[in-house]
């Protein structure tokens, strides 16, 4: 039960930091050049 | 108008910091360009910007900037540079005092166990103690991690701030609930401290090294004087540089540096300019000659009158050019840039899925204690910064050995493709020769005599302003022959010129002219030939489409470009001579020159197109000129040399400036950039083979057959090593010599 906790924690913590460093300053990025 | 602002940086702990910086500025309407120095801690910003705008920028992106004026600004970057050297110091200091007792005790089994309840408190108090030290010592990384963070940023600081951060609430979660089931019993205090401790000193140690790459560049700013005497009215007074006007008259004594370039208006003494030009020997200077700010002024003493101040002194030119040339950033750094960019992500990711990979894999006893220790150590030892450093540090050490030699790189990607060159073409006046043609012969023809003839020829010649009718001119003038005005003079491109004079047409100039006029030459041929064959450079006159005469030039091979054309060929390198003069006199320099090519009788216009054809055969070319008929052809070739006594045009369209006339110069720059690149090289591959086999090794990869694992502790060392080394390795370049100087 832990390690299931465990491991969705973490993989939440990826798509977090997936999000965070990539897709949103890429999506900013790309709508300030729209401007 | 397109204008250049300058700003230092602070807050910059990592190369994965360039890229935000410069998006950060980009952003601001009207920059055109945004170029961060990573070894520098400066950036360069083109386009019409207020710097208040693109301050506040670099400070809404988490860190801050401040203008870079003159010459104190420097100076105070400097001091706060070795503020900063002292404080890292400090900082590494304090958290080693608690760091290394506290591992020195737990290796020797003298600190308690986490069971009791006293021994419990005793690690609350040292837990506490720890938060005091990293609020310290950390601090810095801790705010820089959560800054980029908003910025949607990571770098070096994300990794330190999770590393020591999981380590410190790991220990404390341990301490303060006994009961935890998942949980291994040992509190990770020291490794945090000494993590810190290590990571501050590595951090000190870099500075410091960093400061001595931009030696090359303060040993050009020391040459400004800071003060000059100036005559006003009569009364000569001491006045601090920046109060020298235009036109002002100042007087230079002897010993004393030359403070702004002027012209010489009474005296005349010998002046040391090999500071600027890497030219050794003094330079005899008289009345009506240029002296230049920053040089020697040997015995004499003379007045001058100040003809460019400020910024446009050569001196400051130099010194921007070689900043912005330190600045450049070959192809292979903007790569890395775009890798360090998304290398710390990557590492968050990673450590994540070490944690995951011993929770699931690390069998029953000790899975939470491998997930733990793993993934902390993977974040400390992952080191973006040596990626980002090996680039710009090796490029400010090496562009500044070149200038050191007289070479000036303007063009980073100019550095990385010296290593491929394998055809050199040299325009042969003024690079391979003096430059200084004089007359050698005058041969009459008919019923002229050799007077009227120079007379006649210096007459034609006077309105031109090719090397060779400048020749002509003075020896005319040197034999006291009156010139004669003459009317519809026109310059014939890489022929001569045609004019008239008395009534009568006149053209003087190449074999080509007279052919193209069908003018017989026959009755001098054979003299012709025989100076052709002497490596002169014979012009025919007609008057009235007959030959009157010829008049010969030669101008002196320089002493050394034969050492230098053999120092290229030890290279590999074919060397290629191009020039408008005749085949036979051409030929006649090459031989002795061992030249492997000769191109001659090319128009000015086609030299682009032989090195274009050059090119197509799949050579990686190389062209030094001088003139400003050479500028396309320099601009064309894969790296392009100019003459720095040449014309302005051409030193724009090349990629490296020569400040002195000297092809071992040009031999030089490209031994420096090879040396340079391979440094980067180096750099790259130590930097790349850390990461790739530190980082597996810290997941625990070797644990399940070795039994092995890597302390965070290790990690911290080996981290902070890794920046420290990569800055260590570019100074080896400090001490590099090219061939010609160790001969």
């Amino acid at each position: 039960m832990n390690t299931l906790i465990i491991n969705s924690l973490g993989f939440v913590l990826i798509a977090i930091i997936i999000w965070w460093f990539w897709l949103a300053p890429y999506s900013a990025k790309k709508h300030r050049n729209q401007e | 108008m397109n204008n250049t602002l300058r700003l230092s940086l602070s807050g910059m702990s990592c190369a994965g910091c360039v890229a935000s910086i410069e998006d950060a500025i980009n952003s601001v309407a009207a920059v055109k360009s945004a170029n961060v120095n990573f070894a520098e801690r400066t950036v360069t910003i083109g386009g019409d910007v207020l710097p208040q705008q693109v301050i506040a920028a670099v400070r809404n992106a988490g860190y801050d900037a401040a203008e870079l004026n003159g010459l104190d600004d420097e100076a105070d970057k400097d001091q706060a540079e070795k503020r900063y050297y002292f404080k890292l110091l400090k900082q590494a200091g304090v958290a080693a005092l608690l760091g290394v007792p506290l591992f020195i005790f737990g290796m020797a089994g003298l600190l308690p166990g986490l069971e009791a309840v006293n021994a419990r408190l005793f690690w609350f108090g040292i837990g506490l103690l720890t938060l005091l030290v990293l609020f310290y010592s950390a601090g810095h990384f801790y705010s820089g991690a959560l800054k980029s963070a908003k910025n949607h940023n990571a770098n070096m600081d994300t990794l330190i701030a999770l590393g020591t951060g999981s380590a410190w609430v790991y220990s404390m979660l341990i301490v303060a609930l006994p009961d935890l089931p998942v949980m291994a019993q040992h509190a990770y205090f020291e490794a945090a401290a000494i993590i810190v401790a290590l990571i501050n000193l590595g951090a000190a140690l870099e500075t410091r090294a960093r400061g001595k790459t931009s030696k090359a560049i303060k040993r050009l700013i020391g040459l400004q004087p800071k003060t000059a005497r100036v005559i006003r009215s009569g009364i000569e007074q001491d006045i601090t540089i920046d109060e020298v006007g235009f036109d002002d008259t100042l007087r230079v004594r002897p010993g004393e540096r030359i403070a702004v370039d002027g012209v010489i208006i009474q005296g005349h003494s010998t002046v040391d300019e090999s500071m600027l030009t890497g030219e050794p020997i003094p330079i005899k200077k008289k009345q009506g000659d240029t002296v230049v700010a920053g040089s020697i002024n040997k015995a004499g003493s003379f007045l001058f009158q100040a003809k460019k101040i400020g910024k446009d002194t050569t001196l400051a030119q130099i010194i921007a050019m070689v900043r912005s040339a330190q600045s450049a950033k070959p192809q292979i750094g903007r790569l890395v840039d775009k890798v360090s960019a998304v290398f710390v992500p990557s590492v968050l990711i990673f450590a994540v899925l070490t944690f995951l990979a011993w929770t699931n894999f690390g069998g029953a006893e000790q899975a939470s204690t491998l997930a733990i220790v793993t993934s902390m150590t993977v974040l400390i030892i992952a080191c973006p910064c040596a990626l980002g450093l090996a680039t710009p540090i090796s490029i400010m050490v090496g562009v500044g050995k070149a200038a050191e030699y007289g070479s000036l790189i303007r063009n980073g990607d100019a550095l990385q493709q010296a290593r491929k060159l394998n055809v050199i073409v040299l325009d042969k006046t003024g690079t391979v020769t003096e430059g200084r043609p004089s007359v050698t012969a005058v041969l009459a023809a008919g019923n002229w005599n050799e007077d009227t003839l120079l007379q006649w020829a210096g007459s034609v010649e006077q309105g031109s302003e090719h090397p060779l009718a400048e020749a002509i001119v003075a020896a005319a003038k040197e034999k006291h022959l009156p010139l004669l005005a003459v009317e519809q003079f026109s310059a014939i491109a890489g022929q001569g010129i045609k004019a008239n004079l008395a009534g009568k047409t006149v053209l003087l100039g190449n074999r080509r002219l007279m052919n193209d006029n069908a003018i017989d030459v026959s009755s001098v041929l054979g003299e012709v030939i025989k100076l052709e064959q002497q490596a002169q450079t014979p012009m025919f006159i007609a008057v009235d489409k007959q030959v009157v005469g010829i008049i010969s030039v030669a101008d002196a091979i320089k002493a050394d470009s034969a050492a230098a054309v053999q120092r290229m060929h030890k290279l590999g390198i074919k060397v290629v001579m191009l020039t408008g003069d005749n085949r036979v006199t051409a030929q006649a320099v090459a031989k002795q020159l061992g030249i492997d090519q000769v191109i001659a009788e090319v128009l000015p216009q086609d030299k682009a197109d032989v090195i274009a054809s050059l090119q197509a055969e799949g050579n990686i070319v190389a062209m030094v000129g001088d003139g400003i008929n050479d500028a396309p052809a320099l601009a064309l070739a894969d790296i392009g040399f100019a003459i720095g006594s040449g014309t302005d045009v051409a030193i724009e369209s090349a990629d490296v400036t020569l400040m002195r006339g000297s092809l071992h110069a040009v031999v030089d720059a490209i031994a420096i950039s090879k040396v340079t690149v391979r440094n980067i090289k180096q750099n790259l591959f130590g930097a790349f083979i850390y990461n790739v086999i530190g980082i597996p090794i810290a997941a625990g990869v070797i644990f399940p057959f070795t039994g092995l694992l890597l302390s965070p502790m290790i990690a911290g060392a080996a981290m902070a090593m890794s920046s420290f080394t990569v800055v260590t390795n570019a100074n080896r370049l400090r001490f590099f010599t090219p061939q010609e100087s160790k001969s």
